[in-house]
């Protein structure tokens, strides 16, 4: 199943975003300053742009005001979702809200980043051993397999492993040994649904079963848990199995190791069962179906239209703080749910709403008329607009950024002989000034990289530092590869070719368009051509896809942890419609990838990924550039913005009205009542 | 009825070219729209390849451009799950125009266009209905007294900002009014969505006057172009009618002048106003896109928008056939008015 893992495509290929400031006033008197400049600090303080909480001449900031319980907060979305069951809906959007009214197995913690339980206690993961001339159903034993000698050692790690002692079997015996594949999860005991019913294994079972469920629309994530076929007829996604051990109890179990199951496992999007799954004897609306036979079981077809259609994907029953009151046609609201299991955990807001509002400038109005009270889904041209600077908008509210993980790259065609040699490569990342361009195009306000992966991901090394500005070691790099000036043309050779090199870009984007006449600028003085060629998008992606590409211009938008090899394995390169646009292949990368894929151990998978990072910026397959942050604008009465690492980069959960704040309440009436 | 006929049959033509001209320039535009959208949802872990292909195999988007044509009009659904006939599995026999089914969105792939379209109309029809009536309203008075002190300076100056008016984008006017009008100028108006965010605990009278309010601006706008037009033709019809011998035997008859411009001249001149109607609906249509894009309605026009820009075709087609069957039942409205009202009009008999 080494190819599953490839299929989970992670990795947003994103046209540049223009943040430009091309237009932009040249005060920068409004605009945040009071931070280091660098939107990937290891820690974002709280309210880091907030007017009332900036840092002091020392450094320090004025203490945060008391938050209260109560109040509304209306969010902007962009677009409308149909239904609010990612399983059947996977978009960011229902994803975003999901978060605040739905919970998960593990939670990967906002501020430590480490997955830790959710509505578990606690889960438990074991190696499977896989015998050879193992009976037909003979179920291979697992626990936690170590080597002694000539034989494994299978020792049970969950108490309700079948197994109640060490097992010793020989190697001679043995096919294979999956590391990995079985998880058993323990519940809380005080979790319930939104309608009161208790959270059990059964529910996290019937999740899991949707995906097998041929007939339920989820076709687009029904990799992640079960098998398809691929359009050319191989099996992918993954085989995945699960054992209800008890009501609080559940193992699931992995036909073969991958190393983002535990990660996968972890967000699966929790159903109940007793509102969508007609077998369950709790669910009201069996006894219309069974017709009063106890035995009376849904076919396929039937089980999977109570799911498609089931009237609680769009007022979803969630197990979240917040409860899904009201899904209108272009608002959905969610309140305060008393039952959650966590006080805290739960938010401060009573209120949440969700408003969508499909144009991003009619947004920013409806923001400025005080029909929105946050928004990241700003322009440029609006966050830097005299209205945001204006004392009605400034008085009211306040403009920041937070980080994503997005970043946008320059690629160097690896085949091209001109660009083969790394060393051209690092030259070319030498002749360009990355802080000046920070400084001019995007104020400060951008992260050079230096890697693949979100830079505050721990894949992404912050060791690595990028290379200095500096021309006359690119000179000297360029001539060290053969690449001089011999007939005195004031154009590099080699060969008797001139280094000629044509970027290609997507028309129409002022950041493209100021880069490539900067880097233009740039070679030029070093002897170096460059010509620029901005595009339609479609036409981009078909030249790149050829091959007949000396470099282009294009971004990702990678998730928190995804499989390098999709990029960077040279077994992609020259696929056609591959993801290793730039044909990059080196024996040492490929090591790693393989060596990442079959590390089950987070830290160390981390280890070896900054391995890549490291060799990458070596190599200089790409020019990385810029992560740049994401805009906002939020109303000054709400408190406690943070930015973190983790899609959607913000918790809402952790917003509050300050103490004092009409229409809310203190902390403590929460607390005792 | 046998003119009546025709005309419905020429619709029929009039509207395939109409579809296929759209359908075609989709096509020819740069960008694929599978990918487009699969790319929106990839960093959630879907699977990207399985979304694009779900889309192209519901969507033809694989298939020559005559059999995704075709399949677009229908009444055949030639998917996989499409009628027995063509190689389906049955599942779902019947689709497009004339099954007045139009498929899924893309995007949202549970979202039945035709029901959506369904849903929007009914945010869009009392805007365009509230435009018109403001249009007609204001362009018959104004042309009538136009045409009364024709000449005198203050003529000359209504008949300027008139012009104006009709010369000025709509997309422009709306964001001047919207600068002048919404929070960041007077904030005497809404200038986002129908509804304010508390409506819903607002009495009904309330709620009324509330969409009442939201509704201003973008019926200002929709109606500013076409308002100047009428008014410019209310009052050229009233001038030469004031130039007839009734008009004149009229006055030599003692009537004052007041009704002589409104029972003779006025009552003669409206008769050309109703072949306008036919005119003036296409611009609505076309106007809704912006006004409803500019003021965040979800109207049909903005919906057209999305689709374009998502490189929906199932739903630039929807609302490509909703517009054109408006604007050709209008246009066939106002033959059949002006024919009932002028009995001297025949209709090639």
């Amino acid at each position: 199943m080494s190819g599953a893992a490839a299929l989970v495509s992670g990795l947003v290929l994103a046209s540049i975003v223009a943040c430009g400031p091309s237009a932009l006033p040249a005060a920068e008197s409004a605009v945040p300053t009071e931070r280091s400049r660098s939107v990937v600090d290891p820690a974002h303080p709280v309210d880091e742009f907030h007017p009332d909480h900036a840092a002091r001449a020392d450094g320090t900031r004025p203490p945060m005001p008391a938050p209260a319980y109560g109040g509304r907060v209306i969010l902007h979305l962009q677009s409308m979702p149909r239904s609010l069951n990612f399983a059947l809906e996977g978009s960011g959007i229902v994803r975003r809200i999901a978060y605040e009214t739905n919970e998960t197995l593990l939670l990967r913690n906002w501020d430590t980043l480490a997955l830790e339980p959710d509505v578990c206690t606690d889960w438990i993961v074991e190696d499977q051993v896989f015998r050879k001339n193992a009976k037909p159903g003979e179920a291979a034993p697992f626990g936690r397999v170590t080597e002694d000698g000539d034989a494994y050692v299978v020792t049970p790690a969950s108490s309700e492993n079948p197994l109640h002692a060490a097992l010793r079997i020989p190697r001679a015996d043995v096919e294979r040994v999956e590391r990995g594949t079985v998880f058993t999860f323990h519940l809380r005991p005080d979790v319930v649904w939104h309608d009161g019913h208790p959270f059990t294994s059964r529910d996290v079972d019937f999740s899991l079963s949707v995906y097998r469920n041929p007939d339920v629309k989820c076709d687009d994530q029904r990799f992640q848990f079960a098998l398809r076929k691929g359009q050319d007829g191989r099996d992918v996604g993954q085989d995945v199995s699960s054992t209800v051990l008890s009501p609080l109890a559940i193992r699931v179990t992995y036909a073969h190791a991958y190393f983002m199951a535990e990660a996968s496992l972890g967000d699966l999007f929790l159903m109940p069962s007793h509102l969508y799954d007609l077998a369950d004897p709790d669910n009201l609306a069996r006894a219309d179906k069974a017709h009063g036979d106890p035995k009376w079981m849904p076919t396929s077809e039937e089980a999977a239209k109570w799911v498609n259609e089931n009237v609680h994907n769009r007022l979803f029953v969630g197990l979240g703080p917040y409860r899904v009151v009201s899904f209108a046609d272009d608002t959905i609201e969610a309140v305060r749910f008393d039952g959650y299991f966590d006080p805290a955990r739960a938010g401060y807001l009573d209120t949440i709403r969700w408003h969508a509002i499909t144009d991003i400038p009619a947004a920013f109005r409806a923001f400025v008329a005080g029909d929105l009270d946050f928004s990241d889904t700003v322009s440029s041209d609006d966050w830097y607009s005299s209205t945001a600077e204006s004392k009605a908008f400034t008085d009211r509210a306040y403009r920041g950024m937070h980080e994503t993980s997005s970043y946008w790259y320059v690629g160097w065609n690896c085949d091209k002989p001109a660009l083969a040699d790394p060393k051209v490569r690092r030259a070319l990342a030498q002749l360009f000034d990355f802080d000046e361009f920070k400084n001019t195009y995007y104020r400060g306000y951008a992260e050079q990289i230096t890697g693949p992966f979100p830079p505050r991901s721990p894949a992404y090394d912050r060791d690595v530092k990028p290379y200095a500005y500096d021309p006359k070691a690119a000179a000297q790099l360029l001539t060290e590869a053969g690449w001089y000036d011999r007939d005195g043309d004031g154009i590099v050779d080699h060969d008797g070719n001139p280094l000629s090199i044509e970027l290609s870009m997507e028309a129409g984007n002022p950041l493209n368009a100021a880069f490539g006449a900067k880097l233009q600028e740039e070679l030029t003085h070093a002897g170096i051509q460059l010509r620029l060629a901005p595009m339609e998008m479609k036409a981009l992606r078909a030249k790149i896809n050829s091959g007949d590409v000396d470099a282009f211009m294009l971004g990702w938008a990678p998730p928190f942890e995804s499989d390098p090899g999709q990029v960077w394995h040279s077994v992609r390169a020259g696929e056609p419609k591959g993801s290793n646009f730039v044909d990059f292949s080196d024996a040492q990368v490929d090591a790693w990838i393989e060596k990442g894929r079959a590390e089950l151990d987070a830290t160390k998978r981390a280890e070896v990924w900054r391995s890549i990072h490291r060799r990458l910026y070596e190599l200089q397959p790409y020019l990385f550039c810029f992560n740049v942050p994401r805009k906002y604008v939020m109303i000054r009465a709400l408190r406690g913005f943070q930015s973190v690492a983790i899609d959607p980069n913000y918790v809402v959960r952790r917003w509050y009205y300050p103490a004092g704040t009409p229409g809310t309440r203190a902390t403590a009436a929460i607390k005792q009542g | 009825m046998s003119y009546v006929l025709r005309r419905l049959a020429w619709m029929v033509p009039t509207l395939l070219g109409i579809t296929l001209v759209v359908f075609l320039a989709m096509h020819a535009a740069p960008g694929d729209p599978a990918q487009t959208v699969s790319a929106d949802s990839a960093q959630l872990g879907v699977d990207v390849d399985a979304r694009a292909a779900r889309i192209r195999g519901e969507n033809l988007l694989d298939e020559p451009l005559w059999r995704q044509y075709l399949h677009f009009l229908g009444p055949f659904d030639l998917s996989p799950h499409g009628h027995g006939w063509f190689g389906g599995d049955g599942v779902h026999p019947w689709h497009g125009l004339l099954a007045l089914d139009f498929g899924r969105e893309f995007q949202r792939s549970d979202v039945d266009v035709a029901h959506e379209i369904g849903r929007r109309l009914w945010v869009s029809v009392p805007l365009g209905a509230a435009a018109l009536l403001l249009m007609y309203l204001i362009a018959v008075p104004a042309g009538v007294w136009s045409a009364a002190r024709t000449g005198t300076r203050r003529e000359r100056f209504v008949s300027l900002g008139l012009f104006l008016l009709h010369a000025v984008p709509p997309f422009w006017l709306a964001l001047v009014l919207v600068l002048a009008f919404g929070a960041t100028g007077l904030g005497w108006l809404p200038v986002v969505g129908l509804h304010d965010k508390d409506a819903n605990l607002m009495g009904g009278y309330e709620r009324a006057l509330d969409v009442v309010r939201h509704a201003i601006l973008p019926v200002l706008v929709l109606s500013a172009g076409g308002l100047a037009y009428l008014s410019r033709q209310v009052r050229g019809g009233v001038l030469s009618t004031l130039g007839e011998d009734f008009v004149r035997t009229a006055r030599g008859k003692g009537l004052s002048e007041r009704d002589v411009l409104v029972r003779h001249a006025l009552r003669n001149a409206l008769l050309p106003l109703i072949t306008l109607f036919g005119a003036v609906l296409p611009a609505l249509v076309a106007g809704s896109i912006v006004v409803e894009t500019v003021f965040g309605i979800e109207g049909v026009g903005r919906y057209a928008w999305e689709g374009m820009l998502q490189r929906d075709t199932n739903i630039v087609l929807a609302t490509t056939v909703v517009s054109a069957l408006a604007t050709m039942s209008g246009i066939l409205l106002a033959d059949l008015l002006y024919a009932a009202a002028d009995p001297r009009i025949g209709h090639g008999r």
